[in-house]
């Protein structure tokens, strides 16, 4: 790039390191347009080397098919993945067929910024660069978790954003925030205009924070349509006598919304929040609003009861519902072959992991009534084998193929009973479908349909469906490539949540909607190990 | 990570860490002023939301004992005053002394019993250097809630604007202020009254509005500088109680226009309109000068008329009781009319 010599030998060396870094990270920087390649658009950031981009929804709306332009002036044909128009952040997929690598710009962790901290805007303001090579601007984190109520059409929210004074105008949007070290913090979207200077910016503006857009990347790459999640009720900061803040309490509740079948109740005083002590009003709704629809989550409240000193401390879980996002154009319904292919894709992942089709699992199991159990998993291709109980008088129920039988800790046979059989061979087969393709042909569906969070982890979610029809949710880490755990529908409709792998090595059997836990797992042991065929062979 | 950086200078000694941790965070001075100065600023919430006044304003505490230094605003002209700490904390609050001639205003908090406040003092803005980094704290747009933390902007000062010198002329111009600072951090609804730090922590002054030149219709951010800020104070902090805010006070700070009869058209969005009249009072002194709807007033006395703004500050200082000359454009004819002026009128 023709840096004379005497210009680099005079630059001090903090400041070169900065100007290497921009240029590296310019690299990733993307110009995106909706229509015609030039004809008026935004910014983007590639955040994988297969070519994701994220951006704004305001950028990209509905359009299927875009152009994006990098900054070594070339322009690739995209698609559009994945949609959060409460966010406002779409997901879209380089598909050049001539290149398959990309620079790809770190993810930071927003949450970690500090006031003061230098940060660097990256875009295309104005449309400035016809070779798409971005405009640099810097700044300093002005704050952080500011909550910015929803605009325009489809009532986009910052609901969790960092604010920043580096300029951001029309055409940033979209584009990244790096912090100092070059890690994406955000995407730009939200300039503070002031109708008197036209569309300029004017030192505030705002970027959706990475550590929400992080709660809801899978269900972007899985090519949904994403929503944020809400309470469906209201809280306001309530100030004492004294003028000090006497905390957030409940001022509106919906009917039949999920929170009140909880428990939660007007008046009810909110002291934390997913185990996160609340503060204010602004501080609960940008936790809030950085979670996406139907995740569950823990709430507790001190409520005053008549009669009673002291208030009574309760604490209620449920799932969050999800936030009407106004009206997007057109209903937006995933494609199935880019859905197919995001499948694909993972997939290879996963098996590229070599998960082994033999193993055995061996834990500890303590009941919510006290009791503690021996449990031993055996696994063989779709065949199961659980025993409880001591050695030498355990019960035993097995599922193989057409195959299913039991024998309890008397040595008595018997049929397994048809749920039971329903429960064991659902979950074998669809573990088997996921670790082998020979697996995956025997199920009707297998899809990646989003993320969710297991055991504190963000991980991707994947449907199974058998030819029985039995459905399962398997939940694998995208840093293992792990199953780290799957859920599963009871006959009465609830769905049963089993953590397989916790990062507390406590592993634990829950209900999904109300969190209740239905066994707590220890000195779990899994070994990858070879099970004979006559373990499953049923006994004469 | 970054949070991990910052406490191990203390554990291993700066020497190798500091690198890494220039890097990462921000500047280790501009960080201690930060510490510093946040739980000083506090959010003002006055009256206002009408006629382009914002109702909110930021401040900073500048004595232990509960006053807050703010930019004056009509806003502050209100009973129910109140002022909001970094905690979240909300307090009544008084204006201790105004100086709408200076731009300047102190408050003090009510707070009986109050264990204290963290203060800032006033520095010296005589020493800025143009290019000198500045950085400020601020509520701009008025978006911030409960214990939300001010906004942090960092700018350069860019020099000292004598506003009777130059080109320029100051929106709202505070009659007495010598001069002012300019820098590049931008002025918003909300953040006058915030402070106005050098990378050390040297309160240098406090934020005001936008000077905008008549020559080039450009706008410039400004500040109060503390050099003309650090005698108001010390009256203030001397004053034994707070100052009256008597209308006596209110029509020093802006004179009323004596009324003429005539009517302009004032209706915008953006900028003040041209001087159109609209209406014309019967048997007013408008009407006795001839003047009619649809005239356009571009001279009043010795001061051509822009806008409406403009008549109503030319009519506001001009001699009562005397014909003033009147200049109006009437479809393609420029007339020159003359305006009796009424004596001061009775409250």
């Amino acid at each position: 790039m023709g840096h004379g010599a005497a210009a680099q030998e005079r630059m001090p060396a903090a400041e070169e390191r900065q100007v290497r870094l921009l240029e590296r990270l310019s690299h990733t920087v993307a110009a995106v347009f909706p229509g015609e390649p030039g004809a008026g658009g935004g910014s983007g950031v590639i955040i994988d080397p297969r070519g994701y981009v994220l951006t704004n929804f305001h950028v990209s709306g509905v359009k299927r098919r875009l152009w994006v332009g990098l900054d070594d002036g070339t322009i690739h044909p995209a698609v559009l993945l994945g949609i959060d128009p409460g966010g406002d952040v779409a997901l879209l997929k380089l598909v050049d067929p001539e290149r398959s690598e990309y620079p790809a710009a770190p993810l930071g962790d927003s949450d970690a910024l500090r006031l003061g901290e230098p940060v660097y805007a990256l875009g295309n303001p104005f449309l400035l660069a016809e070779d798409f090579r971005p405009t640099i601007t810097q700044g300093v984190v002005s704050g952080i978790h500011r909550y910015r109520d929803g605009t325009g059409s489809a009532e986009l929210l910052y609901g969790d954003c960092v604010q920043t004074d580096a300029s951001i105008n029309p055409g940033n949007s979209g584009g990244p925030l790096f912090d100092g070290r070059g890690r994406l913090v955000g995407i730009n979207g939200l300039g503070g205009f002031r109708p008197d200077r036209g569309r300029v910016n004017v030192g505030v503006g705002f970027a959706a924070s990475i550590e929400q857009i992080k709660n809801f990347l899978y269900d972007l790459r899985a090519c949904r349509q994403c929503y944020h999640g809400t309470l469906n009720a209201t809280v306001r900061d309530v100030t004492g006598a004294d003028g000090r803040p006497a905390g957030v309490v409940v001022d509106a509740v919906v009917r039949g919304s999920n929170a009140e079948r909880a428990g939660l109740r007007l008046g009810d005083r909110v002291l934390s929040f997913e185990g996160e002590r609340i503060r204010s009003q602004n501080h609960f709704l940008t936790l809030l609003t950085r979670l996406p629809a139907r995740r569950r989550v823990r709430l507790r409240v001190a409520r005053t009861v008549e009669g009673e000193v002291e208030p009574r401390e309760l604490e209620f879980v449920f799932r969050l519902q999800p936030l009407w996002a106004g009206p997007i154009q057109g209903e937006w319904r995933p494609d199935p072959r880019l859905v197919a292919a995001e499948t694909r894709s993972l997939l290879a992942e996963i098996r590229a992991s070599r998960p082994p089709d033999q193993w055995v699992r061996e834990e500890q199991v303590l009941l919510p009534d006290g009791r503690r159990l021996r449990r031993v998993v055996r696994a063989r291709g779709p065949w199961l084998r659980v025993e409880v109980g001591a050695p030498g008088a355990e019960t035993v129920e097995v599922v193989a193929g057409d195959l299913a039988w039991r024998r309890d800790a008397k040595g008595a046979l018997g049929p397994l009973p048809p749920e039971r059989r329903d429960e064991l061979a659902g979950t074998a087969e669809a573990l088997h479908g996921l670790r082998s393709s020979e697996g995956e042909n025997r199920l009707t569906r297998l899809e990646f349909t989003g993320g969710d969070r297991v055991a504190g982890e963000r991980v991707w979610r994947i449907e199974a469906r058998d030819r029985a029809g039995r459905r399962r949710l398997l939940y694998v880490s995208p840093a293992s490539k792990r199953l780290v755990g799957y859920a599963y529908p009871t006959p009465e409709g609830r769905w049963v949540e089993v953590e397989w792998i916790s990062s507390d090595g406590r592993p634990r059997r829950l209900d999904a909607d109300s969190g209740e836990v239905l066994e707590t797992c220890s000195e779990v042991v899994v070994r990858a190990e070879p099970q004979p065929a006559s373990l499953f062979e049923r006994p004469e | 990570m970054t949070r991990r950086f910052a406490a191990l200078p203390c554990l291993f000694g700066c020497v190798f860490v500091l690198p890494a941790a220039a890097q990462e965070g921000p500047p280790r001075s501009l960080e201690r002023t930060l510490a510093r100065a946040l739980p000083c600023t506090v959010r003002v919430h006055g009256a206002g939301g009408f006629q382009g006044v914002p109702a909110y304003g930021t401040g900073v505490l500048v004595d232990e004992r509960g006053y807050v230094l703010t930019a004056w605003s009509v806003a502050l002209r209100t009973d129910s005053l109140r002022v909001v700490d970094h905690r979240g904390r909300s307090y009544g609050a008084v204006v201790w002394k105004a100086d709408p001639g200076l731009g300047a205003a102190l408050l003090k908090l009510e707070a009986e019993g109050s264990e204290g406040f963290s203060a800032l003092r006033l520095g010296d803005s005589g020493r800025l250097r143009p290019g000198e980094p500045l950085v400020s704290l601020s509520n701009p747009f008025g978006f911030l809630y409960g214990d939300e933390r001010p906004a942090v902007l960092r700018g350069v000062f860019s020099g000292v604007l004598r506003p009777r010198r130059s080109g320029y002329r100051v929106l709202r111009l505070p009659e007495r202020l010598d001069h002012v600072l300019i820098h590049d951090i931008p002025n918003n609804p909300g953040t006058q009254g915030g402070p106005l730090l050098t990378l050390r922590g040297e309160l240098v002054g406090i934020q005001g509005r936008l000077a905008e030149s008549r020559a080039t219709n450009t706008l410039v951010n400004y500040a109060l500088p503390s050099s003309l800020l650090r005698e108001f104070l010390r009256e203030g902090l001397a004053a034994p109680r707070a100052q009256s805010l008597a209308p006596a006070q209110g029509a020093a700070e802006r004179r009323r226009p004596p009324a003429v009869g005539a009517v302009l058209q004032r209706a915008y969005l953006i900028r003040p309109p041209l001087a159109y009249v609209e209406r014309v009072v019967p048997g007013s002194p408008a009407e006795r000068a001839g003047l009619r709807p649809d005239d356009l007033v571009v001279r009043l006395g010795e001061r051509t008329i822009y806008d409406c703004r403009d008549y109503d500050e030319a009519l506001a200082s001009a001699p009562r009781g005397r014909p003033l000359p009147l200049l109006v454009k009437r479809g393609d004819a420029v007339l020159a009319l003359e305006l009796e002026v009424p004596a001061e009128e009775e409250r």
